[in-house]
């Protein structure tokens, strides 16, 4: 499990609060949590090696602020189709070049969350942070699903 | 004719190329910074000292150590507080990770499709999958040299002020030995590969500025340029300025009214002498000479460092695992204080200066990014170059002057948080 974005901008950081919740959670054997921060290309040697990867981060869905949605590898595959994630260096990207390289896990999921407020501040909008242990149950139960 | 590049490919971070010329004149040439400005030293007021360093690690997700290692450095000096030589050592070998990974990505992922001409990465992969996988081969030891230092690949956690938090076992540095001679034919063949690349013939006198210290420069308290600055890194404001343009959401610094080169460049020009054997031997072997005045050999002098920084990790970590790693007391901070400090981060010298007040809470901070010191460079290199290309025709033209920009590996995202401007 990776959580992906910046914790000095606002709600760009959820991915990494989810993250370093879980990193404190009893969880499955085999169940690494990541945090992958604005790693960029980075991601690809975070991802190597593992089975599945499940990504967290912010993304700009145009739906109310905290809202979650899972998106499967089929949607994450598609060209173009991929909602645009916030942190810097850009998830398509890096999901193009591992594809194209053939260097991504079996199955990639992506958790997003809608953020509120994007901005240069430390700590997450109220309503994110309030939506944060509904997207860290849906993680754990993610990881409760058998691949 | 007027080109204007909206959000330039392959560089970190968002910036438009804006060039107008007419009749072989250029009468307009700007890169525009249009990245959303970021106000990190306003989050930075307030915090404790002991929270400052993996916060400011936030910054970049590339050059995330640089920023760490020059907070620590501001905040021990501000505070009095020493460090041991263990604490030095693996440090540097933190600093030489950071450079090898943060290289080898902008020679392979940046630069490399320009000059076997590819309009991007992702028709490179296809056709060089064979290339890329050794960029990433290569890049990920120095992620994983960050890694077993620094305890995470980006926003490294095992530092802090004094010392480390928790230290590296032995056997990874080991592995990592192990696994950096076994890369040399890797690293050979990139040789092989940037020798043969086509450099465009431009050449440009400008001031190259770099910290001094005895060995090649990584950290350092003085610093020096090619038009003979010589000052402590605590005057580094009486030498260097900023000041504010109309089309940059990222104020330019400059040295007594004059641009000016900070990043691989510089340091190649400026402390050739003090480079490894084998990244000497790499310089002869790519035709690299430190009298060069070509912004794109800043290519040449990014491989020849990382050569220099793999043979010199070797060897560090022969020292430290020959010294044995101990456990440390760190000396808790106290009090308050003000200093600056600075490392030579992969795109140039890194300021970081504070201000604590007696409890140790930060009352003022400044960062000096290097990309914000090339920016004005930049502008002067792309004025002088883009006359020489006009009979190349418009769509060689703005290559050209892409790559230039990306010869400077500008890190737009970093060199963004200075100041705030208002889009009217």
């Amino acid at each position: 499990m990776i959580g992906v974005g910046n914790l000095l901008m606002g709600d760009d950081g959820a991915g990494i609060a989810a993250a370093q919740e879980l990193g404190g959670r009893r969880l499955p054997r085999g169940v690494e949590v990541v945090d992958g921060g604005t790693g960029g290309i980075t991601l690809l040697h975070l991802m190597e090696g593992a089975d599945k990867v499940i990504l967290i981060d912010a993304v700009l869905m145009g739906k109310s602020p905290g809202s979650i949605e899972r998106f499967g590898s089929e949607a994450l595959e598609e060209e173009g189709g991929t909602p645009l994630s916030l942190h810097q260096g850009g998830l398509p990207q890096v999901f193009a070049l591992g594809r194209e390289l053939g260097l991504l896990p079996g199955e990639i999921v992506l958790y997003g969350i809608e953020p509120d407020s994007v901005v240069e501040r430390l700590g997450l909008s109220h309503r994110v942070e309030a939506a944060l242990p509904v997207l860290v149950e849906r993680l754990l139960e993610e990881l409760r699903t058998p691949p | 004719m007027k080109i204007e590049v909206r959000h330039l490919s392959r560089i970190e971070g968002h910036a438009h190329l804006v060039v107008d010329a007419e009749h072989g004149e250029v009468r307009e040439c700007r890169l525009e910074i249009v990245e959303t400005p970021r106000l990190f030293e306003g989050i930075l007021k307030g915090l404790h000292c002991t929270d400052v360093a993996s916060v400011v690690a936030r910054i970049c997700g590339v050059c995330s150590h640089s920023h760490s290692l020059a907070s620590l450095a501001a905040t021990e000096k501000a505070l009095g507080i020493e460090t041991s030589e263990q604490t030095r050592n693996l440090r540097r070998l933190l600093a030489y990770g950071e450079i090898v990974q943060s290289h080898l990505l902008q020679l392979y992922f940046m630069a490399v499709p320009d000059y076997l001409g590819a309009p991007s990465l992702f028709p490179l992969a296809a056709a060089r999958r064979d290339l890329l996988l050794r960029a990433l081969r290569l890049k990920k030891l120095g992620n994983d040299l960050c890694q077993v230092v620094g305890g995470r690949a980006v926003h490294p956690v095992s530092l802090c002020i004094g010392g480390f938090s928790s230290l590296p076992e032995a056997s990874p540095l080991q592995d990592l030995r192990r696994r950096f001679v076994a890369a040399l034919p890797d690293f050979e063949a990139t040789v092989e590969l940037f020798a043969r690349l086509e450099i465009p013939a431009f050449e440009r006198e400008t001031e190259y500025l770099c910290l001094q210290e005895k060995g090649y420069p990584l950290f350092g308290e003085t610093l020096v340029s090619t038009a003979g600055v010589h000052a402590s890194v605590a005057e580094y404001r009486s030498v260097l300025s900023e000041y504010v343009v109309p089309h940059s959401t990222a104020k330019f610094a400059r040295t007594k009214g004059k641009s000016h080169m900070v990043g691989a460049l510089a340091r190649t020009r400026n402390a050739f002498a003090a480079l490894s054997p084998m990244a000497r031997t790499v310089a002869s072997a790519l035709g690299f000479t430190p009298c060069t005045t070509n912004p794109f050999h800043n290519l040449q002098a990014r491989l020849i460092e990382v050569v220099h920084c793999v043979e010199e990790s070797i060897r560090l970590i022969d020292r430290i695992l020959a010294d044995g790693l101990r456990p440390e007391k760190v000396q808790p901070p106290q009090g308050g204080g003000c200093a600056s400090a600075a490392v030579e981060a992969p795109r140039g010298t890194l300021f970081h200066s504070y201000v604590y007040d007696d409890r140790g809470r930060l009352e003022q901070a400044d960062c000096l990014i290097p990309t914000a010191q090339n920016l004005a460079n930049i502008e002067a290199d792309l004025r002088a170059f883009a006359p020489t290309l006009f009979p190349l025709g418009r769509e060689e033209f703005t290559r050209r002057l892409e790559m230039l920009v990306r010869a400077y590996d500008p890190c737009i995202s970093c060199s963004t948080h200075l100041l705030r401007v208002s889009f009217v």
